[in-house]
């Protein structure tokens, strides 16, 4: 069969973010713009500055790769783009990027969810293995899925409140910490023990909760600064950290004794959490599991991942017309 | 020579098309929100109705606002995409300079309205003579309403000549209108 080249687009948040992915499997190209520096001086992303440097950037992201890959428009066979979840005006500039360029080069469109994205993420490294448990965790989620086949998704569980990045933010917040909050809570975590004793709800199903342990930290640390204690952060984000891997690890490990699967992976931006990643590590091999996570430069927001998950609707030939609009809350399951 | 001009600063969609420096045709739609859900298809209806390819159009025009953030973005992100990738000069117009070459006066003040104020713009001869402002609430009678104005695409293209085609990575929306951060680091 011929080769698959598909230019894929990534600008869900502050990330404007074009790659070359063959066949699916092999990112060819990227390139991923961050914005962080400039959100981070007002504390977080702010959407209309987000959406305005993805419109001033993307042109040149895009003569970056193409310079890079040493291709031209004419050599892709189709155009992916993530279409939801995300920062709407952020999104929305991915989209008609796209489809500006799908109509000029008539190639075909391919609308991917940005979550479908992450999953795929694994693809880029290794092959999804079907059935298979995916643990998709990043600010905005914390799922646990069963996938039997290409984009076949059954929920087992999910957060009752806070997504398990959410709540690493939150506590950065308290904690002091800039901007991005979770990987500086892991810094500290790293350097800490797991000292404190933080009360959160256990439920006995595959959902978690993170609203609780979240509160724990944020009344703990008001009630030492009433006492006038000082707070040992290392000790506390430590604390969190163990908590909060712990709650995933009790689900996922339900799931292996319930559920028939030898496969797993481990995808979103949290997956890039080392501590996460040994833990799930030495689980799947307690259980015999194969266990899956992408490379770190695939975790966070890129558009390697959108190409890869472009690829199963491409050979499906599930393509988008010209009037594919952006969504903020679409989800995959 | 075909030019294409994408105007998606408000809630109508204009899009005109010339030949040799005058209107062959033209797409007025107006629309309550979702921009983008139109304007590719309309651009597509505008060439396939005049049996033109998009390779045939050898000029873009793109209104840089000011007027609604995200449906200036949509339309520049089209245009500067159009022009990048098929190496075409790409010229850029305000909605106020637009609407100002529109009115055959010597004086001219403009006023776009959003939902809590207006855009102003003030021009003589067609040469802008204050910096553009945003003013929240009401203002005086003298300024000409962009719904009064019956914009004069002819008029338009030939102010056009006399602008410099701008490189493509560099064309961006004008915001005027400050946004919550920016107020807030301003304090």
């Amino acid at each position: 069969m011929k080769d698959v080249y598909i230019l894929a687009i990534e600008t869900s948040c502050d990330e404007t973010s074009i790659a070359i992915v063959k066949n699916g499997h092999e990112c060819v190209c990227m390139n991923v713009l961050t914005q962080m520096d400039t959100h981070a001086n007002f504390g977080g992303v702010v959407p209309e500055i987000a959406s305005r440097m993805h419109t001033e950037n993307i042109t040149m992201v895009l003569d970056d790769v193409l310079a890079k890959s040493k291709m031209s428009l004419e050599d892709i066979d189709a155009i992916a783009v993530t279409y939801a979840p995300g920062l709407l005006g952020s999104l929305l500039v991915g989209v008609e990027f796209a489809k500006t360029l799908s109509f000029l080069y008539d190639k075909p469109l391919i609308a991917v969810n940005h979550i479908a994205g992450h999953i795929y993420a694994n693809n880029l490294t290794s092959n999804l293995q079907f059935p298979l448990l995916a643990l998709v965790v990043s600010g905005g989620h914390t799922d646990l899925l069963i996938m039997k086949k290409d984009y076949d998704f059954e929920v087992l569980g999910k957060t009752l409140d806070d997504a398990i990045g959410e709540a690493y933010d939150k506590v950065a917040r308290v904690l002091d910490l800039k901007y991005p909050g979770g990987p500086n809570v892991e810094k500290l975590a790293k350097e800490g023990q797991n000292t404190y004793h933080l009360g959160y709800l256990h439920t006995n199903s595959y959902n978690v909760s993170y609203s609780g342990l979240k509160s724990s930290v944020i009344n703990l640390v008001h009630n030492e600064k009433q006492r006038g204690n000082k707070i040992n952060k290392n000790d506390l984000a430590c604390s969190f950290q163990t908590a909060a891997v712990s709650e995933l690890i009790t689900i996922v490990k339900k799931a292996f004794k319930e559920q028939k699967v030898k496969n797993m992976l481990i995808a979103g931006g949290v997956s890039a959490n080392s501590y996460l990643r040994k833990q799930m590590q030495s689980l799947c091999q307690e259980f015999n599991v194969n266990l899956s996570i992408p490379e770190f430069k695939y975790c966070t927001d890129n558009a390697a991942m959108i190409g890869a998950a472009a690829y199963p609707l491409y050979l499906k030939k599930e393509f988008a017309n010209l009037d594919l609009n952006a969504s903020s809350s679409t989800e995959l399951f | 020579m075909l030019t294409l001009l994408i105007d998606t600063h408000s809630l109508v969609i204009n899009l005109v098309l010339y030949q040799n420096q005058k209107v062959l045709d033209k797409i007025n739609y107006s629309t309550n929100k979702s921009h983008s859900i139109y304007i590719m298809p309309l651009i597509v209806k505008l060439l396939t109705q005049n049996n033109i390819d998009k390779n045939e159009i050898k000029e873009i025009i793109v209104v840089n606002g000011p007027g609604s953030f995200t449906g200036s973005r949509l339309g520049i992100t089209i245009a500067k995409t159009w022009a990048y990738t098929k190496k075409i000069p790409i010229k850029v117009i305000s909605s106020l300079e637009m609407l100002a070459c529109s009115i055959p006066k010597k004086q001219v003040k403009v006023a776009i309205p959003d939902a809590k104020g207006y855009y102003l713009g003030e021009f003589q001869d067609n040469k802008k003579i204050k910096e553009f402002t945003y003013v929240n609430g009401k203002i005086s009678q003298d300024y000409e309403l962009e719904e009064n104005i019956n914009i004069d695409y002819n008029k338009v293209y030939e102010y056009t000549q006399n602008l410099q085609a701008q490189n493509p990575h560099s064309v961006k929306p004008i915001y005027i209108k400050k946004i919550g951060v920016e107020n807030d680091s301003s304090r």
